[in-house]
């Protein structure tokens, strides 16, 4: 190995030496807030307004679906989403559809929401930045969050059937919520 | 050195501020281990194992974040342990402040685009290493965003992302690159510029794009941008030398019905080592043998549209009709359509069938007609499990050297409970001659070969997901996102286990 190689080499473990060090520095000495729940986060929506989740959630709960044009999935459940929000909307439940739609497929986007019955706020996150973020990992993947953006359900995927499964999961927190 | 005093900064401040107040702390962890091989490759049973670790720290407008990755299998040469990203963020409502690795993009992806494919992993036929997915930038970024008006300007490095962490920092880092983006928005109409030099190694390109979108009367809306380098001597749109791309798409969003039709113009605008991402205006499938067969665009030379139409009917049909077109000008034309049309209806309360056609002219694959149908059915049943089944044939016959008839059908037959639990078989024939030939013999071998495989997965609990494959996967163009790679044939059993915390 050359000289300059192995100065390389020794630069590379420094560093993952002083990336492990910092990440657990961080969590000895913070209190730390399990993870399980949302930031006020901030994307574009589909007319380019930037929009915060504390301008659109919903006063009990709030149903985050992440979605995109090309997943088969999505397209089985989003007419199901679409009739859970009308189901709940009167009753503090807020929907937000959030598309991960590559520049690709951006300008399919508004017209396929539309077109699918669409409603409720829909936001862009190009670059799977808040997907990631949030630890979803895969689309569609579906949260409910309370008023103080506490994950409270989780869902991944979707079967035929499975928006039964969403619609018990919001209403046993609608009635803990005390909505 | 730069990195380095940073690193040590941020790290006092982010302790000072995590002993007061609350903080968040995130994370994920892929772990797979595979036993087995690329067909006919030896050792036939080779052992290897990748993770991926990824923590995010969070605290009011602070966060941290960081990739760590390792690789081990008996050769030596392709094992790493890397530290591919840290993050370092400040954002308030209006200002935004990066250093480290991160993801960005300018406009419509014309000069820039970084991404990443959450819980990809990438192995090249060359290298035969596994890593994660992703193109960042090593550098910094900051911004400004009001309500009318926004600010942004970075610095970094992108990543070559074939190139696996066991290939030395420069290499898998060629390009520098220097942007700034700046808009403004009124009346529902926005207009913003870019400017980017890219500066490897004592040469200096210079690019600009001039984006303009916003909403039109009548529930339309527009987005167009044009891009090019200057400072060539070449005269710019016109000529083989020109070196720009032209973007526009105009959209229909009725209650019912909705479309959009895309236009295109690349010419010589493959940017550094690829660092940008114009939209293909290219159908993005998710059946398996359309997806396959996806149209690569040529940033080298590319004109072309691509219309896409919805229709839902009142009793929950969706009809989906889209038509490309891709001209390729070298030393031949080449012209690519496809013609593509899906119904889904529901069935009953909750079943559900969709079934597509799809026809296509790629004279770059020498396919001059190449058809495909097929279709999924899924249906619950009693206990919450649902079961679903998929058939999918494609036809075509391909001219040049391995030339013949060439079928490819796809059967896949699940059942599932919950979304926590579910087992799949998947049956996978071809007699396409790039796949079924022995390259070790002279002869061109076309019996149909088969790829038999069985999927299992089952989540214990919203933290761990547990997904096991045994049998064989056919390998080839794979398209994600809007991002195409190939995937290796493989055989033998992988087991992922995905941790979120």
């Amino acid at each position: 190995m050359s000289k300059q190689g192995g100065i390389n080499m020794i630069n590379r473990l420094k560093m993952r030496v002083e990336g492990i060090v910092l990440f657990v520095l961080i969590l000895i000495t913070t209190p730390v807030r399990s993870q399980g729940s949302v930031y006020d986060f901030s994307l574009k929506d589909t007319d380019n307004q930037r929009v915060s989740l504390s301008e659109i959630k919903g006063e009990a709960l709030t149903v985050i679906d992440f979605w995109a044009t090309w997943c088969q999935p999505c397209i089985r459940s989003l007419p199901k989403i679409v009739e859970l929000n009308e189901a709940y909307q009167d009753q503090g439940v807020g929907f937000i559809g959030i598309s991960i739609d590559s520049p690709r497929n951006l300008s399919k986007v508004k017209p396929f929401a539309r077109s699918m019955g669409i409603r409720y706020p829909v936001l862009l996150d190009s670059n799977g930045e808040l997907m990631g973020e949030l630890n979803v990992m895969a689309v569609p993947t579906l949260l409910i969050i309370d008023s103080d953006y506490r994950i409270l359900y989780m869902h991944e995927g979707f079967n035929a059937g499975e928006e039964e499964i969403i619609r018990e999961e919001i209403e046993k927190h609608l009635v803990s919520s005390g909505h | 050195m730069f990195a380095g005093n940073l690193k040590y900064s941020v790290l006092i401040v982010l302790i000072f501020m995590s002993i007061e107040g609350h903080s968040q702390f995130s994370g994920n962890n892929i772990m797979e281990i595979l036993v087995g091989n690329v067909p006919d490759t030896d050792p036939p049973a080779l052992v290897s194992n990748y993770d991926q670790l990824n923590l995010n720290y969070r605290f009011k407008g602070f966060r941290a974040s960081t990739k760590l990755e390792y690789f081990i299998n008996e050769f030596e040469e392709r094992r790493y342990v890397d530290l591919s990203q840290l993050q370092l963020r400040y954002s308030t409502k209006s200002l935004q402040f990066t250093a480290g690795h991160f993801y960005e993009m300018l406009g419509n992806g014309l000069l820039l685009r970084a991404y990443e494919i959450p819980g990809t992993i990438f192995e090249s036929q060359g290298y035969r290493v596994r890593h994660g997915f992703y193109r960042d930038l090593l550098g910094v970024s900051g911004g400004y965003e009001g309500k009318r008006f926004h600010l942004k300007a970075l610095y970094g490095k992108p990543l070559v992302n074939v190139l696996p962490p066991t290939v030395d920092f420069n290499e898998r880092r060629i390009d520098k690159i220097y942007a700034v983006n700046t808009g403004y928005a009124v009346w529902g109409q926005n207009f913003s510029i870019n400017y980017l030099l890219n500066a490897p190694s004592g040469m200096h390109h210079h690019f600009g794009s001039v984006n303009l979108s916003g909403n039109l009367p009548f529930d339309f809306s527009y987005n167009t941008e044009v891009a090019a380098e200057f400072g060539t001597g070449q005269p710019l749109f016109t000529g083989d030398r020109s070196t720009h791309a032209i973007y526009a798409s105009l959209a229909y969003a009725g209650l019912n019905f909705g479309g959009s039709l895309e236009w295109k113009d690349y010419s010589n605008f493959f940017l550094g080592s690829g660092f940008n991402d114009p939209p293909t205006l290219i159908k993005e499938h998710s059946y398996k043998v359309l997806n396959r067969s996806t149209h690569v665009t040529q940033l080298t030379n590319e004109r072309g549209y691509q219309v896409e139409v919805y229709y839902r009917f009142n009793a929950g049909q969706m009809l989906t009709l889209n038509t490309s077109r891709a001209r390729n000008e070298f030393s031949e034309i080449y012209v690519f359509n496809e013609y593509f049309a899906e119904l889904y209806a529901p069935v009953g309360e909750s079943a559900s069938i969709k079934w597509f056609i799809d026809y296509a002219r790629d004279p770059v694959k020498e396919e001059p007609n190449r058809y495909a149908t097929g279709g999924i059915y899924e249906t619950p049943f009693p206990g919450k499990w649902s079961s679903l089944i998929e058939l999918e044939y494609q036809y075509f016959e391909r001219d040049g050297l391995i030339g013949g008839v060439v079928h490819n059908a796809v059967l896949i037959a699940g059942v599932s409970r919950r979304s926590n639990l579910s087992f799949s078989a998947t049956w996978e024939l071809s007699t396409d001659p790039y796949m079924t030939d022995n390259i070790n013999t002279f002869e061109i071998e076309r019996q149909a070969r088969h790829w038999i495989g069985l999927d299992a997965r089952y989540k214990f609990n919203r933290h761990h997901t547990l997904t096991i494959f045994a049998g064989q996967r056919r390998g080839g163009p794979s398209c994600t996102s809007g991002i195409c790679y190939e995937v290796l044939d493989f055989q033998g059993v992988e087991i992922r286990l995905t941790s979120k915390f």
